[in-house]
């Protein structure tokens, strides 16, 4: 089993682990994808989410007949760790099984494996209503009720497609080793944690991301070797210390740095263009002089406003995001077979179990959000995504008592908060 | 269909070494329309290797413009300790001061636009990934869109300092004059002597977002709320149409 560093990690730390592992993470106490894997030994999760914290991880709703997919998968996939995003987990990929019920790896078109139907309708509707909730851009697809109606329309076919993808992204979505910030405090070596031990695997390949700090301690090196005509990368790469940098990373920024400081003025392209045009006129008057600095100021006016906008909307759309992920969860949580909602347990009251059962497949999602968010252990769950969606999460639970007024309280709640 | 071509528009204002670096959308789109579930999921996989070798790209190109920056940053830095130190030649001086000036204007502009970049593609991303779970029924987006997040070309976080630190910068070196941002006479010829490429590719960034953010055909009770900023009819108006090209 591949090893899961959980601690924060400030770069990537997604681990490569075998493909499409279903399984909490976290110290989330979702129990959604474990039930599904009982009986089977525990598996590692794919990936790490970024908020450690919270635990809050991303829970891979594809689980079922999977299983035996991933089983026979894991050996194969599990080797390598330290490839940039993509490019080498091609061919593994193509050995994915075919069949769930056959379980060597089929070497040709990866393929249709068939799941449940009834699990798959579920998590369609619900990804479906969950899309809806999401706060997103023009092409959001239109209201509940169109939701409702591609809701009713049962599709138990191949959401195998999703299953591969899944696997495809698990396998593939990966090596933070490829861009890792090293902080660097002068005398000192280390690492940001997160890094998998074969970090060395391929270091040629390995993309490194630069901080002000690594680069600070690189000027320093350099001068200490007597500028940078006369420092060496082999001279740079001892002197820094750093753990994780290669002499491929010190070469290439050893030749940027040199580009950078035989030509200030030609930082990066643009520049170049209209300072030929400048230095054309033979002089500035002082007319041209304001008119220069008076363009200057409104071109930084222009810029800061792009620059406050793209961080609005950045932020925005971590949000949307953030919400998705609760929202994923939650359902999630409607769907765990078993234990605590259809057995009664005490924290529920049987309301919930009942319409869960007797409920057709097409409405659950609704009710099962307001019925969820009822329940003690959801909200305790929540409770740190329900400190920053808490516009959301409120007027969810505090309906306790008719599923359609709650289900009809969040879209206006986002509704408002939307609009201002 | 809209996006594709805002983001097709914004390619083309955009600096030239960094055109082929967005994100392709529409070859992703028809890489959807291939998709069809009577098949065996080799469409499928294809449109997510395209996806992750198009993160790959990202990831390089931003972290490449990303360390050009870090390195500028502390070369202007350097400039203008050193200009400062020698404040006894005032002709020199003077000159290298607005060549400082120009430069810091011009290094912020870039930035900004790699933000915009990473912006716009994170955009384009987020609604491929739309398309594609509409299109299969799949559970595509969500866990991809949180890796996404995670991507080194998504967390801007220490561009947007060097940013703040160049607005400091220029702010301290530079002080801020009294004229409002109103006067625009004379500055439009005069804008073309300042980074152009920057400033019409900052304008059509500006002008691209105000109006995806727009209501639109679909505009509903989620979609994101509209930008406001006070002037933008200025900002139209300052929109520096592209030269005729001379073939």
């Amino acid at each position: 089993m591949p090893k899961l560093s959980m601690e924060a990690k400030p770069a990537l730390s997604i681990q490569r682990s075998s493909a499409s592992q279903l399984g909490t993470f976290g110290t989330s106490d979702l129990q959604f994808s474990s039930q599904q894997l009982e009986g089977r030994h525990p598996r590692q999760p794919p990936f790490i989410s970024q908020s450690t914290s919270s635990g809050k991880s991303v829970i891979l709703p594809y689980s079922v007949g999977s299983e035996a997919l991933q089983s026979s998968a894991s050996s194969d996939c599990n080797n390598q760790n330290n490839e940039s995003w993509c490019t080498d987990s091609l061919p593994e990929f193509l050995d994915f099984p075919a069949t769930v019920q056959s379980c060597p790896l089929d070497g040709s078109d990866s393929g249709i494996i068939s799941i449940q139907s009834e699990d798959f309708s579920k998590q369609n509707d619900w990804q479906d209503w969950a899309d809806q909730i999401i706060i997103d851009n023009e092409d959001l697809t239109s209201d509940l009720n169109e939701l409702l109606a591609d809701a009713n329309v049962a599709e138990p076919e191949q959401k195998v497609l999703t299953q591969m993808s899944q696997d495809l992204i698990n396998y593939s979505i990966h090596q933070p080793h490829a861009s890792q910030q090293l902080s660097v405090t002068p005398g000192e070596t280390c690492a940001t944690a997160g890094q998998s031990p074969s970090s060395n695997a391929a270091p040629a390949k390995q993309r490194m991301r630069w901080t002000p700090e690594l680069h600070e301690a690189f000027v320093e090196a350099v001068n200490k070797l007597g500028g940078s005509e006369r420092a060496t990368p082999k001279g740079v790469l001892k002197l820094m210390r750093v753990e994780g940098l290669t002499i491929y990373h010190v070469k290439s920024h050893l030749q940027k740095y040199r580009t950078a400081r035989y030509k200030p003025e030609s930082g990066e392209e643009s520049s170049e263009k209209k300072l030929a045009t400048i230095e054309e006129l033979p002089s500035l008057d002082l007319k041209t002089g304001i008119e220069i600095t008076e363009a200057l100021r409104l071109q930084m006016e222009v810029q800061k406003r792009l620059h406050e906008q793209l961080e609005i909307q950045r932020n925005l759309q971590l949000r949307i995001e953030e919400q998705g992920r609760y929202l994923q969860m939650m359902i999630e949580k409607q769907y765990k077979p078993g234990t605590d909602l259809l057995k009664g347990v005490s924290s529920t009251n049987d309301r919930p179990s009942k319409e869960l059962t007797d409920a057709p497949p097409n409405s659950p999602p609704h009710e099962a959000l307001t019925l969820e968010a009822n329940n003690s252990k959801a909200r305790g769950d929540s409770t740190n995504l329900a400190a920053t969606s808490s516009e959301t999460s409120r007027p969810v639970a505090e309906n306790p008592d008719s599923n359609d007024a709650g289900m009809a309280e969040s879209p206006p709640s986002k509704r408002t908060k939307v609009d201002e | 269909m809209k996006f594709g071509k805002r983001l097709k528009q914004q390619i083309e204002q955009s600096l030239p070494g960094w055109r082929d670096y967005f994100l392709s959308y529409k070859e992703l789109k028809k890489l959807l329309r291939l998709i069809s579930s009577a098949e065996s999921g080799k469409a499928e996989a294809e449109f997510v290797y395209f996806l992750n070798d198009e993160i790959d790209k990202f990831n390089s190109f931003f972290m490449e413009q990303e360390e050009d920056f870090i390195i500028h940053h502390k070369e202007l830095r350097q400039r203008i300790e050193k200009v400062m130190e020698n404040g006894s030649d005032q002709k020199d001086y003077k000159e290298e001061l607005a060549k400082i000036r120009k430069d810091i204007v011009n290094f912020h502009g870039e930035m900004v636009l790699l933000m915009n970049y990473s912006n716009i593609n994170y955009t384009g991303l987020a609604k491929i990934l739309k398309k594609y779970d509409k299109r299969t029924g799949g559970v595509l987006r969500l866990p991809f869109i949180q890796k996404v997040l995670e991507q080194p070309f998504f967390t801007t976080d220490l561009i947007s300092k060097l940013i703040k630190e160049c607005e400091n910068t220029l702010d301290s070196v530079f002080p801020p004059s009294e004229s409002a941002v109103g006067t625009l006479r004379g500055e439009k010829e005069a804008l073309a002597l300042a980074g152009e490429g920057i400033y019409r590719n900052t304008v059509a960034a500006l002008l691209t977002m105000q109006e995806m953010r727009r209501g639109s055909s679909t505009l509903s009770h989620f979609s994101l709320p509209p930008l406001k900023f006070p002037d933008s009819d200025i900002i139209h108006t300052l929109q520096i149409l592209p030269p005729i090209q001379i073939p």
